[in-house]
């Protein structure tokens, strides 16, 4: 497989949701990260997650840190993943295909505007992993069968969920080292 | 919280705060108050108008005996209350939670709702202690602003590919790859040069979090990942023992890899983010060589060593790092008033000790903190500053790895007790030394990484304490795993100078290389290497004040090795200045020396005592005596105090226990010193041994070295530059015709060729001159060659030189135990008695074709 870099972005919070941090890591193909970056901790006040509701977590996750992020990163990524359906609003705020990635049998709660968005479930071939689903923005509904062929290499290589875990643990361990990120 | 529209209690405000009331409204109408009561304190506000914020003062009140709210501020917005300050204390907080409505409830209420909720009945606020009633009312009133805007937050990152040059790029394809540290093994074998530079990189907090950003690591390693080399099963086990243990021991016998095994492990635990600290305790001798090792076998891993003075040493323990090293000296040094806190006891949360202040005495678990991180114990508020009186380690880690473990087997000494009061949450011990002979060590060993592990056993019963330490210890023994292992195992151990030994070389070094710039145009190679012994000599033993940073190493392994049942070799070019400087410190080896002063018979007995009785555990050896014709298979450890330039020699001294009627595991070890000149002539050597297959085996001449170092290298060594020396000029009145010289101008001639060759040379009297024509001395890589040289010359080159005078030469030679070689020399040729009786009895002879040879070769 040509050489590639994935990216994949997330947003996480405290147990608490006061804060979150935005992070972004790009990888090889074979998973093998090449670049990290992630925000500060953002902590919205008590009237800002009142007033905001349920738009604050897109807000943060797209605006604040999302785009930032990828205009930051030197090793610009030929794909990326996320992980929670609001972040989907990111793709078309930037030209890099976006794919949100669950493992098969996940509760699917989308709190997208359009339900109606494109679905491909891609298998391990060697089954060493739980096969995966792809959704792709409402208004890239092609995205998904465009880059099928592409994912399904991916997955052979390297589990495209477990990055995910990763930089949990690393935005965890970044947090007890650095009030910046807590 | 109870809201109430209660007009009875607005006539009860002053005047004074009716004032301020109408001039709020003035400013935001409020159209209806509210009162909200804690329980039994009950305070009135104006409800704002939608959208806009109250801020008001609680002014300072005692509910109880025991609790009083702070001055705090709030801020009254929808009928919500929000506290702006935080409490702290949890209880209070407990406080207020149950006392305020579920604030959620009320947001989703509109005002008049709110306004209309009922209470049962109406009644006058109830005031406790000593609050005026009155003082409830003095609110003042604010109006703000609310800003709903969020600060762009800062983005930190790290990019972690790197651009390399490998030889094999510059010399094959000259482009550059980038490489990821953990990716070695799928891109082309890159060796990465332990330098200066390369030690010291900056280490950031993205780079802690390096390791947990790999790819998880599948048990049987089949995910990209760089080792040096392939583990053995046994090894793997050993890993999988230690990555699934909080507390182990593990006892392997000594050189099965119980360092890598470890490394490896904690390198697991680092990939799946279950660590991200670490601290490894050790012998001071093996420090530099864990530090090497961590190199090797985890590049992506930050290690740092807690060394130098105590201010030197606080800003490393504050550092951040994947790996602390530590000696256990220099714990106790950092550690040692908080660990003399007896009873100690140790959780996730930090320590449980008493309250320093006498009047309290109570138990408070003192959370783990660096140095003057106070806590507060929270009966008496006695500030309790930990560690105490200005300790400076780190005391809590997620791996604490301590080396040699059997040092500390006595319960009652302070290391001991700085062992034991150290936090981490996995806790691996080393050990080399059969552990089972001796159950009292073991149960305190056991005790420091798993404290009560013999509560409720009986130490008298040998049965029910290995039953209890069984799960935590693995041991394998080299005949468990022999048919694993190698034959031979070879290993270079990279250790750090003693201080004085350090100051000593330096200080030899820089005016070493100030006389050979004051030389000029007349510096040799032999200069140099002149310089090279100096400093070598320096490395293995500091004569002035005794230190030997290998010495101290050997010393570690002997008592390991000796206890097992094992021997060892040592060798080393440098009898005098190296073996006989050590041997007195391994009198309780009993060691022996065999170098070219022993007699034949005085060998033969040494080599039987030490094979064939315990006597003896360590033989001393130099290598020109040691290297050759000797079985010594009873040692299966043999140490090389200096490094040869020519593996050959290396390969045949430790083939002297690696042959046949060998049992076990031969296990080498090359001493090295780290930052030094041996580093330095490494780095050139190994780069060497990379690009060209070995061409010196077999080489035995003076100048080994410049044969595997070209001369800019040897003077590159020093960082000088060689200039090219005028060629000398022809001998007047000399030709290359020696056949035409009479004798002695014979003798000044080979003097004169011996000097183009790099020997000092003196050519003695012509006459009583006690059977030698020629003193010669050479420095080499292996010492000082000192050679007698007798000079033979025939008016007719066809004329033979027979045995008689190749065994007068023989006697001469024998008779002076300072002398390495005879050469005798002639421009005839030799009777093949002559020659054979010279082969064996390290007599070298120069007939006239190979004089012919040195002279067309060193001449003009």
């Amino acid at each position: 497989m040509e050489k590639q870099k994935i990216g994949f972005f997330s947003l996480y919070d405290t147990d608490t949701a006061d804060s979150y941090v935005g992070a972004l890591l790009v990888t090889d193909q074979n998973g093998i990260p090449l670049e990290f970056k992630c925000t500060h901790s953002v902590k919205p006040t008590l009237i800002q997650k009142t007033l905001y509701g349920e738009k604050l977590k897109p807000y943060i996750a797209i605006t604040l840190c999302g785009i930032p992020l990828l205009n930051n990163i030197s090793n610009k990524p030929d794909i990326l993943f996320i992980s929670t359906p609001f972040i989907l609003g990111l793709r078309p705020e930037i030209e890099i295909p976006t794919l949100l990635i669950r493992r098969t049998g996940e509760t699917i709660n989308l709190q997208t505007e359009d339900d109606e968005t494109e679905k491909q479930k891609i298998e391990n071939e060697s089954g060493q992993y739980n096969a995966i689903i792809l959704q792709t923005h409402p208004d890239n509904k092609e995205e998904s069968k465009l880059l099928i062929g592409t994912v399904n290499q991916l997955f052979n290589n390297f589990d495209l969920i477990e990055p995910f875990e990763r930089m949990k643990k690393s935005i965890e361990i970044l947090g007890k080292n650095d009030t910046n990120f807590k | 919280m109870t809201l109430i529209s209660n007009k009875m209690l607005l006539d009860k405000i002053s005047i004074f705060n009716k004032t301020k009331l109408n001039i709020a409204k003035a400013i935001a109408p409020i159209k209806q108050t509210s009162v909200i009561s804690f329980k039994q304190v009950e305070f009135e506000i104006s409800q704002p108008k939608r959208n806009t914020a109250i801020d008001f003062q609680i002014p300072k009140v005692k509910i109880s005996a025991n609790y009083t709210i702070p001055t705090t501020t709030y801020r009254f917005y929808q009928a919500v209350i929000l506290p702006l300050a935080k409490i702290g204390e949890s209880a209070i907080t407990e406080l207020l939670s149950a006392t305020l409505i579920n604030y959620n409830v009320l947001s989703n209420l509109t005002i008049p709702q709110i306004i209309n909720v009922q209470i049962s009945s109406l009644f006058e606020p109830k005031v406790f202690d000593c609050i005026e009633y009155n003082k409830l009312f003095t609110l003042d009133i604010k109006i703000e602003n609310i800003h709903l805007s969020f600060v762009k937050p800062t983005i930190k990152g790290k990019n972690y590919t790197r651009k390399i040059e490998t030889i094999q790029a510059n010399l094959f394809s000259g482009t550059d790859e980038e490489y990821n540290t953990i990716t070695r093994t799928s891109k082309p074998k890159i060796e990465r040069y332990y330098t200066e530079k390369n030690k010291h990189d900056k280490f950031e907090i993205f780079d802690l979090i390096f390791p947990a950003l790999q790819p998880p690591l599948g048990n049987s390693f089949d995910n990209p990942i760089s080792f040096p080399y392939q583990l053995y099963p046994f090894q793997v086990d050993g890993v999988k023992f230690l990555h699934s243990s909080t507390t182990a021991l593990l006892g392997d016998e000594m050189g099965l890899g119980k360092s890598i095994q470890t490394i490896t492990a904690a390198r697991f635990l680092y990939r799946e983010g279950k660590i991200s600290s670490a601290c490894i305790i050790c012998p001071k001798a093996v420090m530099s060589d864990w530090e090497k090792k961590l190199w090797d076998w985890a590049p992506e891993l930050k290690v740092i060593k807690i060394e130098g003075s105590k201010v030197a040493r606080e800003i490393l323990w504050n550092s951040q790092t994947h790996f602390y090293i530590c000696t256990y000296e220099t714990l106790l040094r950092d550690f040692e008033n908080t660990s003399e806190i007896r009873g100690l006891e140790i959780n996730e949360r930090g320590h449980l000790i008493k309250c320093p202040n006498t009047a309290c005495g109570k138990n408070v678990t003192s959370p783990y903190s660096f140095h003057y991180n106070a806590s507060v114990c929270p009966h008496c508020k006695h500030s309790i500053i930990h560690p105490n009186n200005g300790d400076i380690a780190k005391t809590n880690f997620d791996l604490l790895i301590i080396d040699e473990i059997q040092k500390t087997k006595n319960p009652h000494a302070k290391i001991t007790k700085a062992l034991r009061t150290l936090y981490a949450k996995y806790k691996w011990a080393l050990t080399g030394t059969p552990l089972e002979n001796k159950v009292e060590d073991l149960v305190s060993i056991c005790e420091t990484i798993k404290p009560k592990i013999f509560d409720n056993v009986y130490i008298g019963d040998i049965a029910k304490v290995i039953e209890t330490y069984k799960p935590i210890f693995k041991r394998r023994k080299k005949e468990d795993v022999l048919k694993e292992l190698p034959s031979k195992s070879t290993k270079e151990v990279w250790l750090d100078l003693l201080p004085t030994q350090r100051e000593k070389y330096d200080l030899a070094e820089q005016q070493g290389i100030v006389d050979l710039e004051d030389r000029g145009e007349t510096v040799t190679v032999q200069h140099v290497l002149a310089l090279i012994t100096k400093l070598k000599q320096i490395c293995n033993y500091e004569i002035t004040t005794d230190e030997s940073v290998k010495l101290e190493y050997l010393k570690e392994e002997l008592e390991e090795l000796t206890e097992q049942g094992d021997k060892a070799l040592v060798f080393s070019q440098y009898p005098n200045e190296t073996l006989k400087r050590i041997f007195p410190h391994l009198k309780e080896y009993s060691p022996n020396i065999y170098d070219g002063s022993l007699s034949d018979l005085k060998r033969t007995t040494i080599v039987n005592d030490f094979q064939t009785t315990e006597n003896s555990k360590v033989m001393l050896l130099s290598l020109k005596a040691g290297n050759a014709g000797i079985t010594l298979t009873r040692a299966n450890y043999v140490y090389h105090f200096d490094l040869w330039w020519n593996p050959a020699v290396s390969a045949q001294a430790v083939d002297r226990a690696h042959r046949i009627g060998q049992t076990k595991t031969v296990f080498e070890r090359l001493l090295l010193a780290e930052d030094t000149i041996e580093r330095r002539i490494y780095n050139i050597l190994a780069d060497k041994r990379r690009l060209f297959n070995e061409v010196v085996n077999g080489l035995n001449d003076a100048n080994v070295l410049s044969q595997t170092m070209t001369e800019d290298e040897i003077f590159g060594l020093f960082g000088l530059k060689k200039n090219r020396l005028q060629p000398k000029q022809r001998i007047e009145n000399k030709s290359k015709d020696f056949n035409s010289l009479d004798p002695f101008e014979f003798e000044v001639f080979i003097g004169e060729l011996f000097s183009q060759m790099g020997y000092n040379s003196r050519v003695t009297k012509k006459s009583n001159d006690g059977g030698i024509d020629i003193f010669a001395k050479l420095h080499t890589p292996m010492g000082i060659d000192e050679v007698i040289i007798q000079c033979k010359h025939k008016v007719n080159p066809s004329s033979t030189v027979d045995v008689a005078k190749v065994r007068e030469l023989f006697g001469v030679f024998s008779a002076n135990k300072k002398l390495t070689k005879a050469i005798l020399v002639t421009n005839g040729r030799f009777t093949s008695g002559a020659i054979e009786f010279a082969k064996d009895n390290r007599i070298e002879l120069i007939d006239g074709t190979k004089l012919q040879g040195y002279v067309e070769l060193h001449y003009l």
